[in-house]
């Protein structure tokens, strides 16, 4: 039989947690506030087109300066062809003025992709993930505060907002652009993250309806992510398989999104353990007295 | 057992109804898009001078730098009312390379840039015309009558011949002058009704029309006869619409995207199958074939709500082999836990499933909250991503509480095992 079944004191070492937390998510906020966020047309108007050529980019360069977008496009080589097509390179040409792709001439391009997007559909894609994301937020806060108490509903979030800053952070760092998908993914992790956090929750709540817990909350804590922490890694390992399989089989348009979740997946994983119960723990401790005690014992 | 009967109805749907792969990203056309609209012929059948013309376009196709057109076009005569008419004919295999060839003249040279160049079947009007040629007639670019000029058009039957129907149409004012011109003007000639770059009925001016109020006859079936006057109508709508997205997908990335999806899906799967049953054994086996079924489920219903799967959709994909994956890992975790302390096989089972209950419900209702918001105020392929997510969590918690539990009901009651294979 495999079995994990360890006794680690996780909050020890939470301290060491806390510095790589904080560091991260501070170069996160530098960097969004120096570098900003790499937008894509869904979120900024504007026509996109991928193409497969032989020609090389000073070329096609050349070309694009004959028409109207020559002051204002990015060009970018996305992917290499091994097979499948007369054609070497796929180029991912995008520009915030609508263009026609028959005006590009001069070279011989196959057309993979075009997509035109307006101001009006693009405001409208970015109210709406902004908005969502925010309700969600609020609406989880409510759902942990009755199921649980407040203090795991302010944990849950701050892990929440933890993992998607760092995550936005690798791509604000990086320049990866944001697109649609990418929010989907943004919102997987959420989703995935706070799946994690809330069956840790869950652990420390009935050890307590038991009366199966050491008196000091730390240690109740602690017990309940060891309780836990098999199953935490399980089930990390077999969504990052499929991940990881879909990064390695997929073309350049699935690359940065499932790398966005791969990223997301390992926060995730860690911020259950350290940020979500520590935050819960440290509230607890603090301002304990404020909610006097857990009352699940009420409860049923 | 009812379980098996519910789990099998699935299954069957899941066959019976196809399932939508990425179709939104699949094909397209990078044409450029046409009006509907009535156009005025300028060079073409009815025309009285056609044949001058098609002399005269033949003689302009022969410059030195379009030769290669000229040798495409062949030219065939046509007796009309005792007169005999050049015609332009181009021949199958080299019809594609003279539409090309004539787009670049119009964009490069700048010749017939207020002009159409519309390719009519040769063989319905001359008989001695060679299989499959076509001939050309050239319309002016701007239509007489546009979609929005059209206020009615319905089918009915020919008073005369019961066998054959006839579709009406009526215009607005505006239409219904310009109309009385330009029939008055051009008796006898035609008028193709072109909609995204194609004809889609071409008919013969017969006389003035001056109330806006006139029909196109002679369609022997009345599928024929609906399906113009259903583009006629809504037609009109084309004007009102300002492009606001799209998004073109060749057919062979589109190809390449669903391959991709299937390999890196069946890939991921069986790693998963083959890691759940190193650690967990049997019991990992059983969690690999509710998972399976759970695909099958989340395909079923996806079908039948008519989701397209798009990149955002395999994420809730994903997402929901994790869960599903994760509601037993939950339920087994614990089994192992009740063992370790002492419990007999069977109550372990029974504890484990307990005791993992409530973890998975919190779990999973948190998370179909956030599917529920994304539903309601999120747009495009973020409500998607919000269906697709939803019914994995749904199906998650049927297939690993239930179905999982059924499995082992039936595998260990029979025949009390003293050791869980977990």
């Amino acid at each position: 039989m495999i079995s994990i079944n360890p006794n680690i004191n996780f909050l020890d070492k939470n301290k060491y947690a806390l510095i790589l937390s904080i560091t991260l998510m501070l170069v996160s906020i530098i960097s969004l506030s120096i570098l900003g966020l790499n937008l894509g047309i869904d979120f900024t108007k504007g026509t996109r087109l991928d193409f497969e050529t032989n020609s090389n980019i000073n070329q096609i360069r050349l070309s694009i300066n004959e028409t109207q977008i020559k002051d204002n496009y990015t060009i970018k080589k996305v992917e290499n062809i091994d097979d499948r097509s007369n054609y070497k390179n796929v180029f991912s040409l995008t520009s915030k003025v609508d263009f026609n792709s028959d005006d590009i001439k001069g070279f011989e391009y196959n057309i993979l992709l075009s997509e035109g997007i307006s101001k009006s559909v693009s405001d409208n894609l970015k109210n709406d993930a902004i908005w969502s994301m925010c309700i969600a937020i609020v609406l989880i806060l409510i759902y942990v505060s009755i199921r649980f108490n407040p203090f795991f509903a302010i944990g849950s979030i701050l892990a929440l907002v933890h993992d998607i800053l760092i995550t936005i952070g690798v791509f604000s760092l990086f320049q990866l652009e944001i697109n649609l998908p990418i929010i989907a993914a943004f919102l997987t992790i959420l989703g995935y993250s706070l799946n994690d956090t809330i069956v840790v929750y869950d652990r420390i709540r009935e050890n307590i309806k038991l009366k199966n817990y050491p008196d000091d909350i730390s240690e109740l804590t602690n017990k309940a992510i060891n309780q836990t922490i098999s199953r935490t890694i399980l089930t990390s390992l077999t969504t990052l398989i499929v991940l990881t399989v879909l990064f390695f089989v997929g073309n350049y348009l699935i690359k940065l999104f499932t790398l966005a979740l791969i990223i997301g997946v390992l926060i995730g994983t860690y911020s259950s353990i350290f940020v979500a119960s520590y935050c819960v723990n440290f509230l607890q401790n603090r301002f304990g007295h404020v909610l006097k005690k857990f009352n699940f014992e009420e409860e049923e | 057992m009812s379980r098996s009967y519910i789990a099998l109805f699935f299954t069957c749907l899941t066959f019976s109804n196809p399932f939508y792969f990425m179709e939104d990203i699949l094909y397209g056309t990078n044409d450029p898009k046409k009006d509907f609209g009535i156009y005025e012929i300028a060079i073409g059948p009815g025309t009285h001078d056609f044949g001058n013309w098609h002399l005269q376009v033949a003689e302009l196709f022969r410059k030195s730098t379009w030769s290669t057109l000229s040798d495409s076009l062949s030219i065939i005569s046509l007796s009309v009312a005792d007169q005999e008419l050049p015609l332009l004919i181009i021949e199958d295999n080299k019809f594609e390379y003279f539409k090309n060839e004539v787009k670049k003249i119009k964009r490069i040279d700048g010749y017939f840039i207020d002009h159409d160049f519309l390719y009519l079947d040769a063989s319905n009007y001359i008989d001695s015309a060679p299989e499959n040629s076509k001939f050309i007639a050239i319309i002016y670019s701007e239509p007489i009558i546009t979609g929005d000029m059209i206020d009615q058009a319905y089918v009915s039957s020919d008073e005369k011949i019961n066998t054959s129907y006839r579709v009406n149409l009526e215009m607005n004012d505006v239409g219904s002058d310009k109309w009385k011109t330009f029939t008055g003007n051009n008796i006898n000639k035609f008028a193709p009704i072109i909609m995204d770059n194609e004809i889609i009925s071409i008919p013969r001016i017969n006389s003035e029309i001056p109330n806006g109020e006139c029909y196109i006859d002679g369609f022997a079936n009345i599928k024929e006869a609906n399906y113009l006057a259903t583009q006629l109508k809504f037609g009109k709508f084309n004007l009102a619409l300002k492009k606001v997205y799209d998004k073109t997908i060749d057919a062979s990335l589109g190809n390449q995207m669903i391959t991709l999806g299937i390999y890196a899906f069946i890939i991921g799967i069986s790693l998963v199958v083959v890691f759940m049953a190193i650690y967990y054994k049997t019991s990992g086996l059983i969690a690999s074939s509710s998972l399976i079924l759970n695909i099958l489920f989340m395909s079923s219903i996806l079908s039948m709500l008519g989701a397209t799967l798009t990149l955002p959709g395999i994420a809730g994909f994903i997402l929901t082999v994790g869960i599903a994956v994760d509601a037993n890992v939950i339920i087994f975790e614990r089994i192992k836990e009740e063992v370790r302390s002492g419990m007999p096989p069977l109550s372990a089972i029974e504890s484990g499933y307990d005791r993992a209950f409530i973890s998975i419900i919190d779990a999973n209702v948190t998370t179909l909250l956030t599917a529920i918001i994304l539903y309601f105020f999120g747009s495009g392929p973020i409500k998607g991503f919000a269906i697709t997510l939803s019914a994995g969590i749904v199906c998650s918690m049927f297939t690993a509480i239930y179905i999982t539990r059924t499995i082992f009901n039936t595998v260990y009651y029979s025949k009390v095992p003293k050791k869980l294979s977990i």
